[in-house]
């Protein structure tokens, strides 16, 4: 118990004086999660809205293989990736491994299916009475999916933000792909993982309650959105 | 400008139920229609499918205006518009819906603003314009998909049970609206009701619909005072309950 209670107290006190080790994984990890999410929020909405719109060849399949994906083991990913980006790989070439954009592939590839089945999953299950008004108000195609995903948009926000969720809490891909340099790709979550290893446990508790507090902030935001965000 | 509609041999099955059997009736430009008959008669699908929202399996619909046949697409959908028996607002304000359909048809956001705010205040949802749709009562959502349908002042208006959510006055408001479009813009009216007293009130001509078949039509006076057929006196007098 005393452990604990010595950990959290130099916890805070690193927390409270802005300590720069601390900041800057907290930095990195956003950063990554952040650039990871936003790829997969480019790719995954239209991709999962397609899915709940429109019929095309293989669309089976694709909503197959993501909701299969959404179950996505990270180091599965993380291996994935690495020997894509590994020198003897396809794109070892271009030297991403063990960089922040080889840690921000594998999250998005973590996040893609998650936000991308989750998105189809809520456009799919708008009324089709609405899209029905629409039709019958004049809408052209375009506009009528553009109003059943405008429908949709509480639950397209909690699928990206469950998708940055998991990425945040990640470590697996972001160790293999990153490497977990220190000042470089060292990230809340692999820090943590080191931290305990080394029986270190004030930065590992200090980032861990950051981890929370930002699960609890995406919490807040998801509230916000569909309080207040459902008029636009 | 208004639209008519003519059916010629209409029928539509779901599975082994034929919900419309062979319908042949017209709906002649610039009248209101009414067409009744207990549940399960066809009334809600000869709707749909005019309102080209499904496809009849049998038969043809032909669109007349202008002197021509106005071939389907996106043409004919913006001169016509539905509201259905369960109306949906979409979740945004109720300006916003209003004005979904003229932002569609490219009017400009002046005439927009100003066909918006007209038919808000004719359809007594004067202030309610920046409330969020999906907070009205039933009865201001059945008014609100009312306006926004007069709002588009289009040539064929098709509504399903439209006062059946509202109370004596609302109803009393939306039969003086659509009173109105159809005498001050030519809009063809075709309707749906199990208010007997709606369709004597507002319509020219009444079409009876039972178990899929058209039973009768006729002038709203011959209909109620001189039925021809046995099944059409049964349903007015009560004997054939809904």
């Amino acid at each position: 118990m005393d452990t604990i209670l010595h950990g959290l107290a130099r916890a805070m006190a690193l927390i409270l004086s802005f300590d720069r080790e601390l900041y800057s994984i907290i930095l990195l990890s956003l950063e990554v999660s952040g650039l990871a999410v936003v790829m997969a929020t480019v790719i995954g909405v239209p991709l999962g809205a397609l899915c709940a719109l429109r019929a095309f060849p293989g669309r089976v399949i694709v909503i197959t293989a993501l909701n299969t994906l959404m179950g996505l083991p990270p180091v599965v990913a993380g291996l994935a990736v690495y020997l894509f980006l590994s020198r003897s790989g396809p794109f070892g070439f271009l030297g991403l491994l063990y960089s922040p954009t080889a840690m921000v592939i594998a999250q998005s590839v973590i996040a893609l299916p998650i936000v991308a089945a989750l998105t189809r999953s809520a456009v799919a299950s708008v009324d089709p009475s609405l899209r029905e008004a629409a039709v019958t108000l004049g809408a052209t195609p375009r506009m009528v999916d553009w109003r059943v995903i405008s429908e949709a948009r509480t639950s397209v926000l909690s699928a990206v933000i469950a998708g940055f969720g998991r990425t945040m809490a990640e470590v697996g891909a972001v160790l293999i792909v990153g490497g977990n340099i220190a000042g470089y790709t060292r990230v809340m979550t692999t820090a943590i993982a080191m931290e305990t290893g080394k029986g270190s446990f004030e930065l590992a508790i200090a980032l861990g309650i950051i981890l929370l507090l930002a699960s609890f902030l995406m919490n807040v935001l998801l509230g916000v959105a569909q309080g207040k965000g459902r008029v636009i | 400008m208004s639209l008519s509609v003519r059916l010629d041999g209409v029928g539509k099955s779901y599975g082994v139920r034929d919900a419309l059997n062979s319908i042949s009736a017209g709906f002649p430009a610039g009248t209101i229609s009414a067409v009744i008959g207990p549940n399960g008669g066809g009334k809600t699908t000869l709707l749909r499918i005019i309102a080209c929202l499904e496809a009849p399996d049998r038969g043809r619909v032909t669109y007349s205006g202008n002197g021509g046949v106005v071939p389907a697409g996106l043409g004919l959908m913006r001169r016509m518009t539905c509201v259905s028996q369960r109306p949906l607002l979409f979740d945004t304000t109720l300006y916003e819906n209003i004005a979904y359909g003229l932002k569609a048809r490219k009017l400009s956001p002046g005439e927009i603003k100003a066909r918006v705010d007209e038919a808000m205040e004719e359809g007594g949802l004067s202030g309610l314009a920046r409330a969020r749709a999906v907070t009205l009562s039933g009865g201001e959502t059945q008014r609100a998909a009312l306006v926004r349908a007069f709002a588009l002042k289009p040539d064929l208006i098709l509504l399903d049970e439209p006062t059946a959510s509202l109370d004596p006055d609302g109803a009393a408001l939306m039969e003086g609206l659509i009173r109105r479009i159809n005498s001050e813009y030519g809009t063809t009216v075709v309707m749906t009701t199990h208010n007997l007293f709606q369709a004597r009130r507002l319509a020219g001509r009444v079409f009876f619909l039972y178990g899929g078949e058209l039973v009768e039509e006729a002038n709203v006076g011959t209909f109620f005072e001189a039925p021809q057929k046995d099944l059409t006196r049964k349903f007015l007098t009560g004997e054939v309950v809904y």
